[in-house]
């Protein structure tokens, strides 16, 4: 009996023992499918100069640095004013209460050298709440000309940490600068940072210049001038600022270039005896090919970033829509069913969406839809919204907004591609027709 | 003596694993804390951001052992877009938690190990 009562203990004790166990090994599990969506507060104290030349330069690359991150809209900075501690050398331990203290989620510090034209670029960025820096340091040389692209290159680097996703702030745009009133209005190739910095012409205002396209590598801008009394494709070197013509046969009209992914062909409209269709040209042969041969207007084609597809608009079906097709010809999907008409489609970088102009109830928009058309969105609403042109991430688009009246000009915006953060691109005249590089090397 | 102890215990296990439970309200109440900490805001996909689960301890005052956070649980996304989905959700758990999460400290056991999956497909704003 008492060995029977002992038997049964042991099992009762083993069963208990084993859902105890059980119980409490096991973790307590929720799923968390709410949060918030605010600019993620930032700390940058300006950089340390460590040569007695860096003291002004340190300041400025910190102040660069923070406008980039500010103006994605996904970030806040926090004011100098509120810091708890100071950063008076780069290698010192960071006093994480203090910037906790302040409800600053990242910390961006960095010192800056200069030494004759050379100027060293270092930082560390820190995830305060976590108590660790965000991968490893980092440093950029390069010349003290060249300061602002330090600046963007730390801008980029931070952004890709926190956010996932390659920066766009080390990059340029080639763009239509506008002077003079609308029905005299003098136009001329420019050059400048993404943020509207270091804008230099590329042309003078001697003829209309339109559609300026930057190649895949950055370094040549195809574009369309009227010099010669009818539209010629012209393709020209940045760095030398040399150009020559696309050659097109004579009575012919040629317009609306971009390169492909490859840089090796372009592709563009030609107009001939009332008819514009869409044609391939080889750079370096300057052979050509004719892609589409419909009565219609066909223009503004873009490729994918694979190189395999051209999206372009047509009149085909009566209105202007979007089409897209094989890039070497062929039969074309028609992608464009809404109210209205479409135009200037641009292929994004990502190869997921594509942006275009959209014109409807005497509105214009900035729209983007998938590649196949589904889910259009609507980013911007104005009097004239036209030629957007996507950062190199595919994240952010940046348009020509004109207003209304004789008075009206015309200028530059950035949106991001929820339809966030509206923003003016600062140029010291108006512009059009902006096209945005690849990141810089 | 012993015997009817150990029976007791057993018998009364039901009521022992109702002390072993968080109630509704108290997971609803953790779960609302670190979502006021959760911000997408500085995430460039938004919605588009993978679900992570983050694996961590919490010491008796309800703080989270910073060391003990692991990500445990992706979907098919990038590395890159992973890495930054899970560095946000650090930042929730730890941010929020600083001061120590309000818990239930008789039921410590089972929240001493949690593991909290971040889904943002029901954000509203994107």
């Amino acid at each position: 009996m008492k060995s029977l009562v002992l038997s049964i203990s042991l099992a009762l004790i083993s069963l208990f023992g084993t859902l105890t166990a059980v119980q409490a090994q096991e973790p307590l599990r929720i799923i968390i499918d709410e949060g918030v969506i605010e600019p993620l507060p930032f700390a940058a104290p300006s950089f340390q100069p460590e040569s007695a030349e860096a003291g002004q330069l340190a300041a400025e690359v910190t102040r660069v640095v923070a406008e980039d991150l500010i103006g994605t809209g996904l970030f806040r900075e926090i004011s100098p004013g509120a810091f708890i501690s100071t950063v008076s050398d780069f290698n010192a331990p960071v006093q994480y209460a203090d910037w906790k203290a302040i409800n600053a989620q990242a910390l961006i510090t960095g010192a800056v050298n200069v030494s004759g034209n050379t100027l060293n670029v270092k930082f560390r960025l820190y995830d305060v709440f976590s108590g660790a820096e965000l991968g490893s340091g980092l440093q950029f040389a390069g010349t003290t000309e060249g300061w602002r692209r330090m600046a963007h290159k730390v801008a980029d680097a931070v952004y890709s940490r926190i956010t996932g996703e390659s920066g766009y702030f080390d990059s340029r745009v080639v763009y239509v600068s506008e002077t003079g009133p609308k029905d005299k209005r003098l136009k001329r190739l420019a050059v400048m940072d993404y943020d509207g910095a270091n804008v230099q012409y590329l042309t003078d205002s001697g003829a209309i210049v339109l559609a300026p396209r930057f190649s895949p590598s950055g370094d040549r801008v195809l574009y369309t001038s009227y010099e010669s009394g009818f539209p010629r494709i012209y393709v020209l070197d940045i760095g030398s600022v040399q150009r020559r013509v696309l050659e097109s046969a004579d009575g012919t009209m040629s317009f609306a270039p971009r390169f492909s992914p490859a840089g090796q062909t372009v592709v563009f409209s030609l107009s001939q005896g009332g008819n514009t269709d869409i044609y391939t040209m080889d750079v370096a042969t300057g052979q050509s090919t004719r892609l589409t041969k419909t009565p219609a207007i066909e223009t503004a084609p873009s490729y994918s970033p694979d190189g395999a597809r051209i999206v372009f608009e047509s009149d085909r079906s009566g209105t202007q829509q979007l089409y897209v097709m094989p890039a070497s010809g062929g039969e074309a999907q028609r992608i464009s069913f809404g109210e209205g008409r479409y135009g200037t489609p641009v292929w994004s970088p990502r190869g997921d969406l594509i942006a275009f102009t959209k014109q409807n109830k005497g509105r214009f928009h900035i729209g983007v839809m998938r590649v196949d058309g589904s889910q259009e969105r609507l980013l911007t609403s104005s009097f004239l919204d036209e030629g957007p042109t996507w950062a190199p991430n595919g994240r952010v688009i940046m348009f020509a907004r004109e207003t209304q009246g004789a008075g009206g000009s015309s200028s530059l915006y950035s949106v991001d591609i929820t339809g966030r953060n509206l923003r003016p691109v600062r140029t010291p005249e108006g512009g059009s027709d902006p096209s945005w590089s690849p990141l810089q090397p | 003596m012993r015997m009817v102890s150990l029976l007791t215990a057993f018998l009364m296990a039901p009521v022992a694993q109702a002390q072993n439970t968080l109630s509704v309200e108290e997971r609803e109440a953790f779960g609302a804390e670190v979502a006021g900490c959760w911000n997408l805001g500085g995430l460039a996909e938004g919605a588009k951001t993978p679900v992570v689960t983050v694996a961590f301890s919490l010491s008796r005052d309800g703080v989270p052992v910073a060391d003990s956070l692991r990500l445990i649980g992706t979907g098919k996304d990038t590395a890159e877009a992973v890495k930054s989905a899970y560095q946000a959700a650090r930042r929730a758990i730890l941010r929020c938690g600083a001061k120590g999460y309000k818990l239930p400290l008789e039921k410590y056991e089972i929240w001493r190990n949690t593991e909290l999956t971040f889904n943002p497909e029901r954000m509203s704003l994107r």
